[in-house]
């Protein structure tokens, strides 16, 4: 067993990469726990902290062998120690954790660290199109051709989903950003179908409340889709969002301009990218999520909303919205 | 949006539904209220205090100008303050207590109270107090809202969390620039 102490990272944080090293667990040579105790045999440290090595009261006197930097990009800063690719996603790459944790067991690294894997994220699906009814994505949606209640577990991990596809309900303890590593779980999910009784005893007992599926349906597609567009779509197809999606829902609040945009005017979504000045991947993920839960009108003409606002106005509200990201930066 | 004008936000919504606490959220000045006990019967039973005139708060921009925020009055008898106060300004928020017996009426209420304005300006709707009362749901707002015509975006918010009114701010501004 290899204990594992991670140095600031933030509790959602720390419980995505638990979920993925649970998820990693039968494929690693050696068993690893996460903790909270010093000393441990390992510290994961997060990127910020790379520059305060030397000067940090705590950090300064960590071995330099058993320290693993977290690094986003290929541009990262070099530093004595291990260095664990991460890559700009929320949860780090299954394949990489397992070969980069072997080695350390292995004591095989060194001075060098595993290169970077190929194409950042790994993608779960190796179509040019995301295709969702693989996956976790796909057990969420099957039951739409024949309504049911079941529950999906981890063969790993403590996960425990209830969803009553009839009341288009799901039921679990954990947060949409702590579900997040199962939806990359291909083949450790298990599925079963339960009765309502047995779903009203379940839920009843672990006092869990009815969430709308569209909630996890929506955020399950947007992290699947890794910039990939749905498959169906059509280059050109002119598009336009029905109604709003939950602002609320994590990733959606970023994407209130791109929302505004879409619900305003039917377009194809290269016209979104040109006229948003989002990127393409991110439109995308957001696309696909609004569609698969119905909030997508297609139509066969495009019909631009022409708002009269100028580029003085433009520029205020640009002024305007630099400030409250600044207040936004002092308050998180 | 005439360059002379003042920036102002406007927030508006009933009694208790968080026009106050959320402006003092994120106002880098101390808010300015002007309170007084309430007198409308059903008022008493939901606040000890009640905003009679309005509030006021403010941050500045880089350049020094200045985003007036202000906060009308919950009590119906002081709605005559609501044209006032959305003079000029660059868009409203309205705050609807999830909690409140009839949520949907007040959404109406404010919602035309303010149709002048809203003809050519731009709303969102925060729903405050979620977290005690989950209904009615975000979908059954918006299903209030597709029903009347309307094309306001809708967000859960916690308006003493400063994070969740300013992206409730930032909902407005890209309703302004899109919608």
């Amino acid at each position: 067993m290899n204990t594992l102490k991670m140095i600031g990272f933030s509790d959602v944080e720390k419980a995505r990469f638990s979920a993925v090293l649970a998820l990693a667990d039968p494929q690693l040579k050696q068993a690893w726990k996460i903790t909270e105790s010093v000393p441990a045999d390992f510290y994961l440290i997060k990127e910020r902290l790379i520059t305060q090595m030397d000067a940090h009261e705590i950090l300064k006197h960590l071995p330099r062998q058993q320290c693993i930097f977290i690094r986003r990009s290929d541009n990262a800063l070099i530093v004595d120690g291990h260095q664990f690719f991460w890559g700009e996603q929320d949860v780090p790459s299954l394949r990489y954790l397992v070969e980069f944790f072997n080695q350390l067991s292995d004591n095989k690294i060194a001075s060098s660290s595993p290169s970077p894997p190929e194409n950042q994220p790994t993608p779960i699906f190796e179509t040019s199109h995301f295709n969702p009814q693989q996956g976790f994505l796909g057990h969420l949606l099957t039951p739409a051709k024949t309504p049911q209640a079941f529950k999906l577990a981890h063969q790993h991990a403590d996960l425990t989903l209830y969803v009553d596809a009839e009341q288009n309900s799901y039921y679990t303890k954990s947060t949409l950003e702590q579900l997040e590593p199962y939806f990359f779980a291909t083949d450790t999910l298990q599925i079963a179908n339960i009765t309502a009784q047995q779903l009203l005893t379940a839920t009843a007992g672990q006092e869990l409340k009815a969430q709308p599926l569209t909630h996890l349906l929506w955020f399950t597609t947007f992290t699947c889709s890794q910039g990939k567009l749905i498959e169906g779509h059509q280059k050109g197809d002119i598009v336009q969002l029905k109604r709003w999606p939950n602002l609320n829902l994590p990733g959606c609040k970023r994407l209130v301009k791109l929302a505004a945009y879409m619900h305003s005017n039917a377009v194809d979504l290269d016209t979104v990218q040109a006229s948003t000045g989002i990127p393409i991947a991110q439109i995308h993920n957001f696309y696909n999520a609004c569609k698969v839960i119905g909030l997508i009108a297609h139509s066969q003409h495009t019909d631009v909303h022409e708002k009269t606002i100028n580029d003085e106005q433009k520029q205020l509200l640009e002024k305007i919205g630099k400030r409250l990201n600044e207040t936004l930066q002092l308050v998180a | 949006m005439n360059k002379s004008e003042k920036i102002k936000f406007v927030f508006t919504g009933s009694v208790g539904a968080g026009k106050t606490t959320a402006i003092k959220a994120i106002s880098e000045v101390d808010t300015i209220s002007t309170e007084v006990k309430p007198s409308e019967e059903i008022i008493i039973k939901r606040k000890r205090t009640t905003t009679v005139a309005m509030d006021y708060g403010q941050l500045t921009l880089d350049d020094g100008e200045k985003i007036y925020l202000y906060g009308t009055p919950g009590q119906r008898r002081f709605d005559f303050m609501c044209p006032i106060l959305t003079q000029g300004a660059l868009g409203l928020v309205i705050l609807i207590d999830n909690t409140h017996e009839k949520p949907f009426e007040e959404l109406d209420y404010f919602l035309n109270l303010n149709s002048a304005f809203l003809q050519n300006h731009a709303a969102v709707i925060g729903i405050t107090h979620f977290d005690k009362c989950a209904q009615p749901t975000i979908n059954e707002y918006y299903q209030v809202l597709e029903e009347r015509g309307d094309p306001w975006p809708v967000l859960h918010i916690d308006a003493r969390n400063p994070e969740d009114v300013i992206i409730l701010l930032e909902t407005l501004l890209a309703s302004l620039e899109y919608l």
